[in-house]
């Protein structure tokens, strides 16, 4: 049989079998029978012709008109010709909604008419169990698959032609394969790698073939090996395909070639370009623009996380709905991400990462990493072949075998990507999953940590609860807290001070001063304290007292006691008088103080030592009864500085040559010394201030230096 | 040579000539088991009703065409041929066409058509509908099924099963 056509309402299903060869749709012309040869005889001999005519009128293209139908023409040794008739540009048309078409040849299959299912202008009847949507599936087994030379084709489930109306919700297929197939003869169950077809006869190790069944998307693998009718495959099923869904598997092997003009259109997409196609290296223009290096991207921080974007050129006029997959190598997710582009242009697409995300490249010493993408044409619209021509382009060999993507599902050890080898990724920028579109990340030099948010408030504490009443009575006894010294510092230094009398011959304690409280000892310092205190306690005359401060403290090593003689003092006559002390046999040179500018210690010359006293020079002791001279005549000169200068020695003459010499014979170096710092630390000191402390600290450090 | 009723016809023997038409009216069915041949001329089996023919019920023509036409249900066993060697063969019936083998001889030009009200379905399931046998011949065919489908061919390929949503 040479040509068909049909028309039908519910369905045409026509098989060209071994030996009818080629076959080809278009108009076929008027056929009229007429029978005018028979004549029949009358009652009375006479003759009369019967002519009998029928004519059935010219028709073109294969038709179907109600809805589901279905047109399936297979030739089985040859090739399948869609050809344009007369009328109009159509060669299949089921029209019907939900329709199917199925063109299938063993050799090449060359479409020159539209081929059309579903019913245009009637819309939102896809997607519903009831309604399905339409499938054009086209095949050719052996030979290749040719659209649109002879003049543009549109190959179309799509019932809504209005522009910029796809929705990638359809259900509709536009399925074109070249290759042998076989259908399978056991249930293949997910999470395998097996397959057993009913026959693996033009199938070899290597090939690459596409799995699929009437409710599952074709999956396409390699085949690595074969054991009799079974196929062992590149990568675990990932859904279960059975025979009651008409399971079977295609081995995509041919050539296919697109005229300039052709469109392929669902509700979900359509698709026009097949040149120029983006290949791995590129550069390219089909799909999207691809200049053969990565795209660069930027980094922008937002709060705690970072934005990457890159712009990508989606291609290409009149096509829709291009569809991308993204792996963005997302160590904490989520990884892959698909995104439709319902028309051409430049789109900004964009990556949320984490600082831990970032972190984690860091870590792993990859401060660049890169992502990979794919665009592929709508999901609803795929072409299986070897090989990929348009117009008078040059012919591409596709990797991956399917021609309306740029990926090459073939790649990838394990598809989709595992969980768990989501981080592994991060160290290696070779394991991609999606080809050919590359985009590179550079991750910040200095990127800040993130805020860490401020804490949830604490929960406002419960309601006091009502104590119950005490019963048992428990009787305290402490001693009071008396608080010897305002605290100033904000620590404790564990110490005690006071001050004992003793004797100073004998060491003794004197009965009755063992402990005199310190701010009292302190200020027995004071001549004029000293004097009353002397007074109060009626003491009796005698030499060589001593005043002692003691000073206990606790330390890491227990506790320590540091005694020192603060002040010197024999009692004649009832009042304190400085303490006399032998004066040791040496050889000292007698020395003679001679007055110094700005000397402190000693006394202003213009204050004459009062009449009745004779106190060193060096520690007088003023009556408190005694009138003064400019006020505190304890207050040392501010005009002067002191020397000790050999008596017998020349000496520079000043002024104060003619004020009595007065020699340190009489005196010792270390009780003058000694209470030149007491006296000074008491003109220091007042009784209302803080200072004692300090004073008596300053006292101490001297005393211990004179020690 | 014309057969002509206006009740039922039963053609339950040979009919053959050697040259000139066979035409067979039947006002009501018509019914054929035996073979009708010719050499030169056309056959032509018309019926008010429904025609059926048998296994043996052949049609054939070396160099004539052949009209078959019902105004109900043109039935054909599965091994019934009908053979024509002019170059058309039109068929039509009110209701189903059933073909068993039609068999178109003329080594030019040949040309089947068929037009049914229902379905025009296949006798013989596997076997052949529809045959030339000249190779070298051009040969057309035209389908028509009003209501109904053409199912010449209960292809063997994995039938499309629509995709679930």
């Amino acid at each position: 049989m040479d040509t068909v056509a049909a028309s039908a309402a519910t369905g045409i299903y026509l098989r060209e079998i071994v030996a009818g060869g080629d076959i080809t749709v278009e108009n076929v012309a008027a056929v009229t029978v007429n029978l005018d040869a028979p004549q029949r005889v009358d009652f009375r001999s006479s003759v009369t012709s019967v002519t009998e005519t029928r004519t059935l009128a010219t028709l073109e293209d294969l038709t179907t008109t109600a809805d589901g139908a279905e047109i399936q023409v297979v030739v089985q040794m040859g090739r399948l010709t869609v050809n344009q008739g007369p009328v109009d540009a159509a060669g299949v048309t089921a029209s019907g909604n939900n329709s199917q078409i199925y063109l299938e040849a063993s050799g090449d299959v060359i479409i020159n008419a539209n081929i059309t299912a579903g019913t245009p202008g009637v819309t939102a009847v896809d997607n519903t169990s009831a309604t399905p949507g339409e499938e054009i599936v086209i095949r050719s087994v052996s030979g290749s698959l040719i659209v649109g030379i002879a003049n543009p084709v549109t190959i179309s489930t799509d019932e809504d032609t209005v522009v910029g109306n796809s929705t990638s919700g359809t259900s509709d297929q536009i399925h074109l394969f070249t290759g042998p197939y076989s259908s399978l003869n056991v249930n293949a169950a997910a999470s395998q790698n097996q397959v057993t077809l009913n026959s693996v006869a033009g199938f070899a190790v290597g090939d690459v073939v596409a799995i699929d069944d009437g409710d599952s998307n074709p999956q396409v693998l390699k085949i690595t090996a074969i054991a009799g009718n079974s196929l062992t495959l590149s990568g675990n099923l990932t859904s279960a395909y059975s025979m009651t869904q008409n399971a079977l598997v295609e081995r995509i092997s041919g050539p296919v070639r697109f005229g300039n003009d052709v469109t392929l259109r669902t509700d979900g997409g359509v698709a026009n370009q097949f040149y120029d196609r983006v290949i791995p290296g590129g550069p390219g223009s089909s799909f999207f623009t691809w200049s053969g290096v990565p795209f660069v991207s930027t980094v922008a921080r937002s709060g705690t996380d970072y934005v990457v974007t890159f712009s990508v050129t989606i291609n290409s006029t009149g096509e829709e709905n291009l569809h991308m997959n993204i792996d963005w190598r997302d160590p904490t997710g989520p990884r892959t991400e698909s995104r439709d582009f319902l028309t051409p242009g430049v789109y900004s697409v964009s990556h949320v990462y984490t600082f831990s995300d970032f972190q984690a490249f860091v870590d792993a010493g990859n401060n660049t990493f890169l992502v990979d993408f794919s665009v592929s044409h709508n999901q609803s619209i795929q072409v299986f072949g070897g090989t990929i021509q348009q117009g008078a382009g040059p012919v591409i060999v596709v990797p991956g075998h399917v021609l309306t993507t740029t990926d090459n599902p073939t790649t990838g050890t394990n598809i989709p990507i595992p969980a768990d080898q989501v981080t592994d990724d991060i160290l290696s920028d070779t394991d991609f999953h999606y080809e050919d579109g590359l985009v590179e990340i550079t991750i910040p030099t200095l990127f800040l940590p993130p805020i860490v948010p401020e804490p949830p408030r604490l929960a406002p504490p419960a309601p006091p609860v009502a104590v119950p009443n005490v019963v048992v009575a428990v009787l305290l006894n402490a001693d009071p807290v008396v608080v010897v010294e305002t605290p100033f510092s904000s620590f404790s230094k564990q110490s005690d001070d006071y001050f004992q009398l003793r004797d100073g011959v004998t060491g003794k304690v004197i009965e009755g001063y063992e402990h005199i409280d310190d701010e009292f000892g302190e200020l027995l310092l004071q001549p004029a304290r000293l004097r009353q205190w002397v007074t109060d306690k009626h003491l009796q005359d005698q030499t060589d007292l001593e005043l002692w401060l003691i000073t206990r403290k606790q330390t890491g090593n227990g506790a320590v006691t540091i005694e020192r003689p603060v002040l010197k003092f024999d009692i004649a006559n009832g009042r304190p008088f400085p303490a006399t002390e032998p004066m040791p046999e040496t050889d000292f040179k007698e020395l003679k103080l001679l007055p110094m500018p700005l000397d402190e210690n000693f006394n202003d010359e213009s204050s004459p030592t009062p009449e009745g006293s004779n106190p060193p020079i060096d520690l007088q002791i003023p009556d408190a009864d005694s009138p003064q001279k400019d006020g505190d005549t304890n207050r040392p000169s501010t005009n002067g500085q002191s020397r000790l200068v050999p008596a017998d020695s020349e000496h520079e003459t000043t002024e104060s040559d003619d004020v009595p010499t007065v020699t340190a014979s009489s005196l010792t170096s270390r009780s003058i010394l000694t209470s030149v710092a007491v006296a000074a630390v008491l003109n220091r000191s007042r009784v209302t201030s803080i200072a004692p402390s300090k004073s008596r600290q300053l006292l101490s450090r001297m005393l211990n230096r004179q020690s | 040579m014309l057969l002509s009723s206006g009740g039922d016809i039963s053609i339950d023997g040979t009919i053959t000539t050697v040259s000139g038409d066979v035409l067979v009216q039947a006002g009501q069915d018509l019914s054929q088991t035996a073979a009708i041949s010719t050499m030169a001329g056309d056959v032509g089996l018309i019926a008010s009703r429904n025609i059926l023919q048998a296994d043996t019920g052949n049609v054939t023509t070396t160099t004539g065409d052949v009209l078959v036409s019902a105004g109900g249900n043109w039935t054909m066993g599965g091994a019934t041929v009908i053979a024509a060697g002019g170059q058309d063969v039109l068929g039509q019936a009110g209701g189903t066409i059933t073909l068993g083998v039609i068999s178109i001889t003329n080594p030019a030009l040949n040309r089947v058509a068929l037009s049914a009200g229902g379905d025009i379905l296949d006798a013989n399931d596997a076997a052949v509908n529809i045959q030339e046998t000249a190779a070298g011949a051009s040969t057309s065919l035209s389908l028509r099924a009003g209501a109904g489908s053409v199912r010449l061919a209960e292809l063997s390929r994995p039938q499309m099963t629509m995709r679930s949503i």
